[in-house]
C-alpha cells in the first residue's frame, strides 16, 4: 500500500516559500535530490497565486528599511519577533529584483520606465511592487517555470499527512505523504523536511484563502513537537466579497482600492471610520477596519447582507478600470461594476500571523524540521500589512532554502519509526471504513463556532464556549466516513483537513483565552485596552501528550520600543 | 432560483466508458458552474473527482467543457449558461477521473518551448530594466492579460487533436511573450524551438483558443505575431551581423 521514496531535502507547499526555497536549495547545489510536494497542481496551488496588490520592498530613495521596519512593527502592535520583521524589509528589496532579474516576473512601470510602487494601506510610503491587480500569477508562473527547467522532482496533487521523527522525538526524518489521486501513502526518508504549506485560516466560515488549504503544516509540526507561536493571532481582511451561497463568498478585493482612496459606507450611508480612526480613515490597517466593519454591522448599521460597502467610483471610472481591472472582473461576474457603484463588503478570515516558531534561516526547534511562509510565525506580530504577505513567502523561503541546502550536507537519513508510519496511515485510512457522520456539517458547524466565538470579537466566555464545541467535534469527527473509495476522493480530503483544522482551531481559541489584552488582529471585549505592561508577550504552544502545553516569552524589542 | 439539472460524466480512468449522472440542484443566483459542482458533492456525489483551488479565476484549475464549451466553471454563473449544466472534462487530455484530467501531457508541451525566463548576461540585477511606457521595446511586448494556464485553449484547439506533437496555443502564446521580452537572452533559440512543424506553423488559425480563453486572451494573434517573427528572423540576423552594435 506505501510506496518508499528517500530524498536529501522534501518541501511542503508549492507556493511562493515552497518554490523559492526549492530554487534557493538547488541553486546552492545541484547535486541535491529535492523533492517538491503539492496539495494541488505545481504553481496552481496556495494563496502566493492568489496575490492580488503586491509586494513591498524599499526601493526608492525617498523611502528607508527603517521606515518600512517601523510600520511593519507598528502594524503589528509590537509583537513582531523584531529580528524576523528586520531581515524581511532588509531582505525583500534583494528577493523582489531577483524575482524580476532571475526568475523573470515583470513588474509593473511607471511611465517613466522604472519600477511602479503603488499605495496600500498601513504604509508611510508606497512602496508596494505590482502586476496590476493581479500580482500573484505573475509571481508564481515564473517561479513555476524556472522549477521545470531545473528537473525537481514535484508531486502534484499529494499531500502530507505526518511528520516522521527520531526515536527520541528530537529529529525529523521524513513524512508520510497521500496521493490524493491514487489513495495511496508514500513513506518518505528525508534528511530534511521543510513546511511551506500556507496555514490558512479556512476554519472560519468566511475566507478568503485558496480552498484546498487546511493548516496541515502547523498541526503536522505541532503533533510532531514543534514549537508554536501567537496562535490567536488570526488576520480578518476588511474587504471580503459578499456573495451568499457561494464559495466566491469571502473572496478578496484588495488592500489597493483602500490605497487608493476606496470609501467605505455602512448601511445608513456612513462614512463609519470617522468613528474608529479619524486621522487614517480607511487607510488604517486591516485589524482596525475589519473591527470598525464588524461593529458596525453589530451595532446594526449594516447592509441588508451583513456587511457594507466600498466606493471607489468617485475615483473615476476610467482609473478603476486601468487600475483595478481583475477587481472589476470580479464584482462585474456578480453584477456590481466597481468602477461606477459600490459593492457590498464584509471582513473575511485571511492569514495565520501566528504558527511555527522559525528563526532567521527557517530552522524550528526541532532538528531537520524548517518551515517559512504562513506556516511559520513572528515576522507579522499580531497583524499583517498588505503587500508583507508574499514578501515574507519569498525572502523566508530562499533563505531557508539557502540554509537548508547547507545543513544537509555531510549528515544522513534518519531512522523511520515503522510505528508512526501505521499510525499515520491507519488514522487516515480510518475515515474509509464506514461510520455515521459526513465531515461537510462539521465543517460548517466548525465555521461557524470560530467565525462567532473566537473571530473579529472575542471574549473569555466566548472563547471558553469554542473549546467546548471543537471538543464536541472532534469527537464526532472520529465518526465520519467518506464513502466512495481511496481514490481522488474529495470528500476523504476533507475529513483529512477537519483534524487539521480542528488541531489549529483548539490552539487558536486556547491562545486568546490565555491573551487577556487586545492587540492588533485580536481584540477581547473583556479586556479592549492594549496592555503594554503585562502583554507584550508571545503565546508559545507544543503539544504536551494528547493536551497542549502554553506558555509566554516577553518579546525582544531589540530595535523599537513601543 | 429554479432548480438545476446537472449532469456530470463519471469515469474512473481514461480506459473506462464513459457514463453520465443526472443530479437536481438548487442553487443561489449567484452560484458558479463550480459552486454546482460543490453542491453535488455536499449531496449526492461524494465522491466526485474535479480540480479547483483559487475559486476567484486565477490559478486555472477548475476548467471543464460546459454544454460543450470550454468554460473556467469558477468565473461563469449558472444563470449565464441556463437551467441544465453538462459538465465534461476537458478535451485532448486523459481523463484521470471523473472531471479531473492529467495536465501533465498539456504542460510537457509547454516544457519543449523553453518556458523559463533566462536572463540576459547584462542586466544589472540591482535595479529594473528600465522599460519607459512610450518605448519602442514596451510597444513591441505582448499586452495582453495574464494567462493561467487553465488548458481551455489546448482542449478546443482542433490542431492539438489532429496532431499530438503540436505543443498548442498557451505554450505559443507565453513563448511569444518571451521572445518580445528585451530582458531575455534566448530569442533565437525560442524561436527556432515554436516556430517548427510542431509549433506555430501548424495553427490555421481557427481561433478556437481565443473564442474559449477565460482571460480575454487571443493566442491566435500571439501565433499570428511568431509567425511573422519566423519569416523575418533570418533577415534580422543578417542586419546584425552587417551593423552590429
Amino acid at each position: 500500500m506505501s510506496n518508499q521514496l528517500s530524498t536529501d531535502i522534501l518541501i511542503l507547499g508549492t507556493g511562493g516559500a515552497g518554490l523559492m526555497a526549492a530554487l534557493h536549495a538547488f541553486w546552492r547545489d545541484p547535486a541535491l535530490d529535492i523533492t517538491l510536494v503539492s496539495k494541488g497542481g505545481l504553481g496552481k496551488s496556495g494563496c502566493t497565486r492568489m496575490v492580488q496588490g503586491g509586494y513591498n520592498a524599499v526601493l526608492d530613495a525617498k523611502d528607508s528599511i527603517q521606515a518600512h521596519f517601523e510600520d511593519t512593527v507598528k502594524g503589528g502592535a509590537f509583537l513582531n519577533d523584531q529580528e524576523l520583521a528586520m531581515t524581511l524589509v532588509e531582505d525583500s528589496p534583494r528577493i523582489v529584483r531577483e524575482l524580476e532579474n532571475r526568475i523573470g516576473c515583470l513588474f509593473d512601470r511607471a511611465a517613466d520606465g522604472r519600477i511602479h510602487q503603488k499605495a496600500f494601506a498601513g504604509q508611510s510610503f508606497d512602496r508596494t511592487v505590482h502586476v496590476g491587480d493581479l500580482t500573484g500569477i505573475e509571481i508564481m508562473s515564473r517561479l513555476r517555470d524556472q522549477i521545470f527547467a531545473t528537473g525537481i522532482r514535484c508531486l502534484e496533487y499529494t499531500r502530507g499527512l505526518e511528520l516522521l521523527t527520531s526515536a527520541d522525538g528530537q529529529r525529523v526524518v521524513g513524512a508520510v505523504l497521500l496521493d490524493i489521486q491514487s489513495g495511496k501513502f508514500i513513506t518518505v526518508k528525508s534528511k530534511a523536511v521543510m513546511l511551506c504549506t500556507g496555514a490558512g485560516p479556512l476554519m472560519y466560515q468566511r475566507s478568503a484563502c485558496a480552498q484546498e488549504k487546511a493548516m496541515d503544516g502547523v498541526a503536522m509540526a505541532y503533533r510532531a513537537g514543534a514549537n508554536l507561536m501567537d496562535m490567536e493571532m488570526v488576520q480578518f481582511h476588511p474587504t471580503g466579497m459578499v456573495v451568499p451561497g457561494s464559495r466566491l463568498n469571502g473572496a478578496l478585493l484588495e488592500e489597493g482600492l483602500r490605497g487608493a482612496g476606496a470609501h467605505l459606507f455602512n448601511g445608513q450611508g456612513e462614512r463609519f471610520m470617522q468613528r474608529y480612526d479619524p486621522e487614517k480613515m480607511e487607510r488604517s490597517t486591516r485589524d482596525r477596519v475589519s473591527r470598525a466593519s464588524y461593529m458596525e454591522v453589530t451595532a446594526g448599521r449594516g447592509t441588508a447582507n451583513g456587511g457594507v460597502w466600498i466606493d471607489v467610483s468617485h475615483l473615476g471610472a476610467e482609473f478603476v478600470e486601468k487600475n483595478f481591472t481583475g477587481m472589476r472582473d470580479r464584482c462585474l461576474r456578480i453584477g456590481f461594476d466597481l468602477a461606477r457603484e459600490k459593492v457590498e463588503v464584509c471582513p473575511t478570515a485571511h492569514f495565520n500571523m501566528g504558527g511555527i516558531r522559525i528563526n532567521r534561516d527557517g530552522f524550528t526547534n526541532l532538528e531537520g524540521l524548517f518551515a517559512a511562509g504562513e506556516d511559520s510565525a513572528g515576522v507579522h506580530g499580531a497583524n499583517r500589512l498588505g503587500g508583507n504577505g508574499v514578501a515574507e513567502s519569498t525572502v523566508f523561503g530562499a533563505r531557508a532554502g539557502d540554509a537548508v541546502a547547507g545543513w544537509v550536507k555531510n549528515r544522513k537519513h534518519g531512522e523511520v519509526q515503522a510505528t508512526q508510519v501505521t499510525d499515520a496511515t491507519e488514522t487516515a485510512g480510518n475515515f474509509l471504513t464506514p461510520h455515521s457522520e459526513s465531515p461537510w456539517p462539521l465543517r460548517d458547524e466548525l465555521g461557524r463556532v470560530m467565525w462567532e466565538r473566537a473571530g473579529i470579537v472575542r471574549s473569555g466566555e466566548k472563547l471558553k464556549q469554542a473549546l467546548n464545541e471543537i471538543a464536541d467535534l472532534k469527537q464526532r469527527l472520529e465518526k465520519v466516513s467518506t464513502p466512495g473509495g481511496r481514490e481522488f476522493n474529495l470528500t476523504w480530503q476533507q475529513a483529512l483537513d477537519m483534524r487539521n483544522m480542528l488541531t489549529a482551531s483548539e490552539l487558536i481559541a486556547r491562545s486568546a483565552l490565555m491573551r487577556e489584552d487586545s492587540r492588533g488582529a485580536h481584540y477581547r471585549e473583556d479586556f479592549t485596552n492594549t496592555d503594554h505592561a503585562n502583554w507584550l508577550k508571545n503565546i508559545y504552544a507544543s503539544r504536551d501528550g494528547d493536551g497542549a502545553k502554553l506558555w509566554t516569552e516577553p518579546v525582544k524589542l531589540t530595535k523599537l520600543q513601543p | 432560483m429554479p432548480k438545476i439539472t446537472v449532469s456530470v460524466q463519471r469515469r474512473a480512468s481514461d480506459q473506462d466508458a464513459r457514463s453520465f449522472e443526472t443530479h437536481e440542484v438548487e442553487l443561489s443566483d449567484k452560484a458558479s458552474v463550480l459552486d454546482a459542482l460543490f453542491a453535488l458533492q455536499r449531496g449526492p456525489c461524494p465522491d466526485l473527482a474535479f480540480r479547483f483551488s483559487c475559486r476567484v479565476g486565477m490559478c486555472g484549475s477548475c476548467a471543464m467543457v460546459v454544454n460543450g464549451r470550454e468554460q473556467l466553471t469558477c468565473s461563469v454563473l449558472v444563470k449565464d449558461i441556463g437551467n441544465t449544466l453538462r459538465i465534461e472534462p476537458l478535451r485532448n487530455l486523459p481523463v484521470k477521473r471523473d472531471l479531473a484530467v492529467d495536465m501533465k501531457p498539456f504542460f510537457a508541451a509547454y516544457q519543449r518551448t523553453l518556458p523559463n525566463f533566462t536572463p540576459r548576461d547584462d542586466l544589472d540585477p540591482s535595479d529594473f530594466y528600465r522599460l519607459p511606457l512610450d518605448s519602442k521595446e514596451w510597444k513591441a511586448m505582448s499586452h495582453q492579460p495574464q494567462c493561467i494556464d487553465c488548458g481551455a485553449c489546448y482542449s478546443a484547439c482542433t490542431l492539438v487533436t489532429l496532431h499530438p506533437r503540436y505543443v498548442g496555443p498557451m505554450a505559443l502564446h507565453r513563448a511569444l511573450n518571451l521572445i518580445v521580452d528585451p530582458r531575455d537572452k534566448s530569442r533565437s533559440e525560442r524561436l527556432n524551438l515554436v516556430t517548427g512543424e510542431a509549433g506555430a506553423f501548424r495553427c490555421h488559425t481557427l481561433g478556437n483558443c481565443r473564442d474559449v480563453c477565460p482571460r480575454g486572451i487571443s493566442p491566435t494573434h500571439s501565433i499570428e505575431r511568431l509567425k511573422r517573427l519566423a519569416v523575418w528572423e533570418p533577415f534580422r540576423k543578417m542586419f546584425a551581423r552587417i551593423f552590429p552594435a
